[in-house]
């Protein structure tokens, strides 16, 4: 009896509360332990970046680096030339009307650099990355150690991490970089496909209120954003891509939880890039 | 490593992973230059007993092997270093000088038959060898090994059937100057005249003329550890062969003293008659 009530009445009102709040505890104590191990594998992942160019395998690991670019980058040109048209072409017609209303034609180009060159352009390359490399990269680091070829791979002296994980992140970094500038370029021609048609605008006043716009910063921030972005999604991918063990139906359930978690870094590290820069 | 010293000595080891026991207080000693064999059921550590040569359980710091799940205890030494007083570098150093040919293979998918032989060169080796030089290596392998069709460009592992996998793997191995080999069943479920053709070459000593001595001891005769859950098929090329079961290792002898052996343990692992030991030419 614990205050007028039975205790099996008590023990029933505190269970599932009780419950709940190891519940809460048990995914905490997971969280922190997921995070330190995350921590763990980017030390590894540090260490063998700055031993990168050290004679040892260094030639091994920059082919896998120039096979990453080409993957990531280079094949991806051809949709994303698709992207980034479309991409410029629907931003100014939308905001072309707006600007007009208000006699403000001039600010096209201020429109342009901030929501293209700053914003749309980091992320929706990014997003482009994940979904074709990212997954591809998780997928395959699952495959390579559920069927022994990391073991393999260790058995022959190669550090993994310097082998596997390290060109990934360096191919991201460099694809990203080049992939952004690409997107942003051409969904410029895309805008001005737009502007030239229903503003009759010559190309040299565009690129010059283009010009205009553009400040060091903005490029600052899309180079910030494509080193942040490639190295993001390359680390999420490989880490958990990497921790399948043994089963083959690990290699998708690895390769999602890679997938989500860059993506959603890439938004808070995006939306942290852009306040940071706001408040400077 | 210097002459003398065994490659490979365990004192003592202890391996409990998941908080399954595999191994308790075992020693196991091997000597330069000869062939062990290991065997056992499934299930009951041997391949863990090549991991532990390698250095591989608890590996690397990778996500996924919680620390603590895996316990080592003992001494374990490899080519005269006492592998828990290495760093983990100074472990993948360690492992140039072992050519390791793992269960199916254990060949990179995304790279062809070149590219696999040649990987622990092209890795290591890039700053004391040429690419012609790794490419005469890998074609003095090929040849000796009998396995030239192999190399065609483009041509990747997925191809491949198990055995020439395993062929590719222990051409992959010898490339590098082994001073240990160490085999997982390489002639797991083959017929015994294609078993003994593959055990000739895993005895085969393989001698590059291009005089490069990728490790100090370039010169010592290879040391093989096999693995197997049955003996018949290594029983001609055995030095000593070794039994692993519930109550742990325990050395059996020579080869006769294998055919003799009135063990159950070991009677299972073997399946030859009379006969099959008349060809064997003991």
């Amino acid at each position: 009896m614990l205050f007028g009530v039975p205790a099996r009445a008590s023990k029933g009102v505190l269970a599932p509360m009780t419950r709940i709040l190891e519940g809460i505890g048990r995914q905490v104590v997971k969280w922190c332990i997921d995070f330190w191990r995350l921590l763990e594998f980017s030390i590894e992942v540090g260490a063998a970046s700055v031993s990168f160019f050290g004679r040892q395998g260094f030639r091994a690991a920059l082919r896998v680096v120039m096979q990453q670019v080409y993957f990531t980058g280079f094949q991806a040109l051809p949709f994303l030339n698709l992207l980034s048209l479309l991409i410029g072409f629907t931003v100014i017609i939308q905001s072309l009307p707006q600007l007009q209303g208000v006699g403000a034609k001039a600010l096209i180009g201020k429109i342009l650099v901030i929501s293209i060159v700053r914003e749309l352009g980091p992320i929706i390359t990014a997003m482009v990355v994940i979904t074709r490399s990212g997954s591809a990269m998780a997928a395959e680091m699952a495959t390579n150690r559920v069927t022994g070829q990391v073991e393999a791979l260790e058995g022959m002296g190669v550090n993994i991490f310097h082998y596997l994980v390290v060109p990934r992140l360096f191919g991201c970094m460099i694809s990203l970089f080049c992939m952004i500038f690409y997107f942003d370029v051409i969904a410029l021609v895309g805008g001005f496909l737009v502007a030239s048609i229903q503003l009759t605008m010559p190309f040299s006043l565009y690129l010059d209120y283009i010009y205009q716009s553009l400040s060091s910063l903005d490029l600052y921030i899309s180079f910030c954003k494509s080193m942040l972005f490639g190295g993001v999604i390359a680390l999420f991918t490989c880490y958990h891509g990497l921790r399948a063990q043994r089963a083959a139906f690990e290699i998708p359930m690895y390769a999602r939880s890679g997938v989500m978690q860059a993506m959603f870094f890439v938004f808070i590290s995006s939306a942290a890039i852009s306040a940071l820069f706001y408040w400077i | 490593m210097t002459h003398g010293q065994p490659p490979i000595l365990f004192e003592g080891v202890s391996l409990t992973i998941e908080g399954r026991q595999f191994f308790d207080d075992v020693d196991f000693e091997v000597t330069e230059g000869e062939t062990v064999v290991v065997a056992g059921p499934t299930g009951c550590g041997k391949s863990l007993l090549l991991r532990l040569v390698l250095g591989l359980p608890g590996m690397l710091g990778l996500p996924g092997m919680a620390a603590g799940q895996v316990e080592v205890s003992g001494v374990i030494q490899v080519c005269g270093q006492v592998m828990s007083e290495l760093c983990t570098n100074e472990i993948r150093v360690l492992r140039r000088q072992i050519g390791t040919v793992f269960r199916g293979g254990g060949l990179i998918d995304n790279m062809d038959v070149y590219r696999n032989i040649t990987l622990p060169l092209y890795y290591h080796c890039y700053d004391i060898m040429s690419s012609q030089q790794m490419d005469a290596r890998c074609r003095r392998l090929l040849a000796d090994l009998g396995i030239e069709q192999l190399d065609q460009i483009g041509r990747r592992p997925v191809t491949l059937n198990g055995l020439e996998r395993v062929y590719v793997a222990l051409a992959r191995a010898f490339i590098a100057d082994p001073y240990i080999l160490l085999l997982d069943d390489p002639a797991s479920g083959l017929e015994s005249r294609t078993a003994a053709h593959l055990m000739e070459k895993v005895i085969y000593e393989p001698q590059f003329v291009d005089g490069i001595a990728i490790h100090e001891r370039s010169d010592l005769p290879i040391t093989r550890v096999i693995v197997t859950t049955e003996l018949d098929h290594y029983l001609p090329y055995g030095d000593r062969f070794f039994v692993i079961d519930r109550m742990g290792l325990m050395e059996v002898g020579d080869r006769n003293e294998v055919i003799n052996c009135s063990l159950d343990v070991v009677k299972n692992l073997v399946a030859f008659d009379n006969r099959t030991a008349k060809n064997m030419e003991f």
